[in-house]
């Protein structure tokens, strides 16, 4: 059976389905038995979705007109 | 619940977006005008998630807008324009990432887990007292999340970015970077668990 070392380290391979079978049941056995690896993959995949909701989760801001008028004088500069 | 406004979300259709292009091309005024207004909002978040200041987020905007004016002739159209654009963002960021790093990078290895000789974890850590949907419905926890990306050194940062928000693959993240794959892999893993590491801080019940 896997340790929990070695469920960490290839955590991402086995959420993706990366993982041969055989290696990936040592891993589903480790989780079984070990309530900690349970909780660590849970709060890991909780992450990952609180990072792509939060970052996503806002309205789009204006340009500022200044900006705006900056990058047209640009353009014409290096035109 | 997480409502995911994406960026490839289309406020101009297909007819719109051709004909801006050939006005782009023949080198017409108020088409540079019409991109710079249209997408340039899009373009401003894309560069405030990279950059750390306001200041090196509207270089990046001017920067990516020059960009896309030079090489307008060479858009095959393949994709939407706004994706195109997306892109040229992410990369003007990036340059500017490279630019101004100096300094060697602070270690995360305080943010990973440890385990015994035996493989074991020393520090068991209770489950997350809220579900994810529970999180999100609280305004400090987006707070919280954001600063805890911010904290994060640019290497590990910038992978979560592009891998975890941007969504782009392994290869494309690992050409951006010019790492290889397996690189680009290892550090999106830590990059996690360091994270997860910082908002356990904060979401875990005090013990």
């Amino acid at each position: 059976m896997a340790n929990c070392r070695e469920l960490i380290e290839f955590l991402d391979d086995y959420l993706s389905n990366r993982l041969d079978g055989d290696v990936r049941a040592t891993f589903d056995a480790h989780l079984d038995a070990c309530p900690d690896c349970r909780t660590y993959l849970q709060t890991y995949q909780q992450t990952i979705h609180l990072c792509r909701c939060s970052m996503h989760d806002t309205k789009l801001p204006p340009l500022p007109e200044s900006l705006v008028q900056a990058i047209l004088a640009a353009r014409s500069k290096s035109a | 619940m997480c409502h995911v406004s994406c960026w490839r979300t289309t406020i101009v259709t297909v007819a719109d977006e051709t004909a801006l292009i050939s006005a782009l091309r023949a080198g017409e005024d108020w088409a540079f005008e019409t991109l710079v207004r249209t997408y340039g909002g899009r373009m401003l978040a894309v560069a405030r998630r990279y950059m750390r200041t306001e200041e090196d987020a509207h270089d990046v905007v001017q920067d990516a807008f020059l960009q896309a004016f030079r090489h307008i002739h060479s858009f095959q159209g393949h994709s939407r324009l706004s994706s195109w654009l997306h892109r040229i963002t992410v990369n003007a960021a990036l340059m500017k990432l490279r630019s101004q790093r100096h300094d060697a990078e602070s270690s995360i290895e305080d943010l990973l887990p440890v385990f015994n000789e035996e493989g074991h974890r020393l520090q068991a850590r209770p489950a997350w007292a809220e579900t994810s949907d529970e999180l999100l419905a609280r305004a400090e926890t987006r707070e919280i999340v954001l600063e805890s990306i911010n904290r994060l050194p640019d290497d590990y940062r910038t992978v979560i970015l592009l891998r975890d928000i941007d969504e782009l693959d392994t290869q494309e993240v690992a050409s951006l970077l010019g790492v290889s794959p397996g690189v680009v892999k290892t550090r999106l893993h830590r990059a996690r668990q360091a994270l997860r590491t910082q908002l356990e801080r904060h979401l875990a019940p005090e013990e």
